[in-house]
């Protein structure tokens, strides 16, 4: 738990660093950048190339789960969040 | 010995379906085929293709896990509408000795993968929680309790969704790294959600029904996921003169509701 000071403020890239090195064969490689801007925060997912796959999943479906979960935790900061797979 | 009667688009649509729902493979079953089906022509004349699977595994499912196992979306990827439930069955398997225990017991002290996943998930998460672990017939199913977790269920529970679907993905890689085991089956709810969308998921599908039935009009239902169809589905099978089917691409797939042609069942 990193929230010192006021609660409910959560780094969302450590929500989505914790998401994502559980799906993949080499968590060491998990990279998660958080950027800000106003009320939106873009969260860039880099993981190994021969882990991509695991992150999004078939018909991106495991992409599209760790967006909504992600989501749900930014709504509650007041933010919009997007997340990004990078290669 | 368990039988199922399952519906489809095609003969091989209504057997996977059938196998999905009874949870086992295709050389586990017999498969009689009761009616082939008829494509139609331009719509017109279509019919389902009906199927019976008998299934030569023993039964080791019963009932109370039957509720918890449909929400698990066991058949999430097929199509929804051929589901059907071998309700019937159930009284049948606990003669032949094979008794099953309803009974959730508590799960040991040592916490099972997926209840370690989510504790990590909900601590990074910055909420406070109790996960209370109950396991019963190969399903663990992890109920979250706290204050304020409605973030955790979303839209009509479309967050519980993911959060279950990621349990399940990372617990069982975490068996792979493990060693061979089965794969294990996790459900996660959140406050009893589940339970209780299920019932108003129920009574909204019998009061659609009756509308149905009173003005004659089809009704299509607002957008839902493939298991809260399926609770729909189920709702409506055996309702008289009433038929549903679903469009629609997801994630804005939906219910309709109409009257069924077919007076002489």
């Amino acid at each position: 738990m990193a929230s010192n000071g006021r609660r409910n403020r959560v780094e969302l890239s450590s929500l989505v660093s914790y998401m994502a090195s559980h799906l993949v064969d080499q968590p060491e490689l998990v990279n998660v950048k958080q950027i800000e801007a106003d009320d939106s925060v873009i969260l860039e997912i880099r993981v190994a190339p021969d882990d991509m796959g695991k992150v999004i999943g078939r018909h991106g479906r495991v992409a599209r789960a760790l967006r909504t979960v992600t989501k749900a935790i930014a709504v509650r900061q007041g933010k919009r969040a997007m997340v990004e797979i990078v290669e | 010995m368990r039988e199922f009667e399952a519906i489809g688009k095609s003969v091989d649509e209504a057997i996977q379906s059938g196998l999905n729902t009874l949870g086992v493979a295709r050389d586990q079953v017999e498969i009689h085929v009761i009616d082939e089906g008829s494509r139609g022509f331009l719509g017109i004349g279509f019919r389902h293709a009906r199927v019976r699977l008998v299934s030569r595994v023993e039964s080791d499912e019963q009932s109370s896990s039957e509720l918890v196992r449909s929400w698990l979306g066991l058949d999430c990827e097929a199509d929804d509408t051929g589901d059907s439930n071998p309700g019937h069955g159930d009284e049948a398997d606990s003669e032949n000795g094979q008794l099953s225990r309803p009974s959730p017991s508590p799960a040991p002290q040592n916490m099972s993968p997926g209840h370690q996943y989510l504790r990590g998930l909900i601590d990074v998460m910055g909420m406070e929680a109790e996960i209370v672990e109950t396991e019963s017939d190969g399903i663990t199913l992890l109920e979250v309790e706290g204050k304020a977790l409605g973030v955790l269920i979303g839209r009509h529970g479309e967050t519980l969704d993911a959060i279950q679907y990621l349990v399940n993905l990372s617990a069982n890689k975490q068996m792979h790294i493990d060693g061979e085991g089965e794969r294990a089956r996790y459900v996660v709810d959140v406050a009893g959600y589940r339970r209780k969308r299920e019932e108003e998921l129920r009574q909204l599908a019998l009061s659609i029904a009756d509308r149905v039935k009173r003005e004659g009009k089809d009704q299509a239902l607002e957008p839902m996921s493939a298991l809260e169809r399926r609770v729909v589905h189920l709702t409506l099978k055996d309702v008289e003169g009433i038929a549903t089917h679903s469009e629609g691409r997801e994630p804005f797939r939906r219910i309709v509701v109409s009257r069924s042609e077919a007076t002489g069942e």
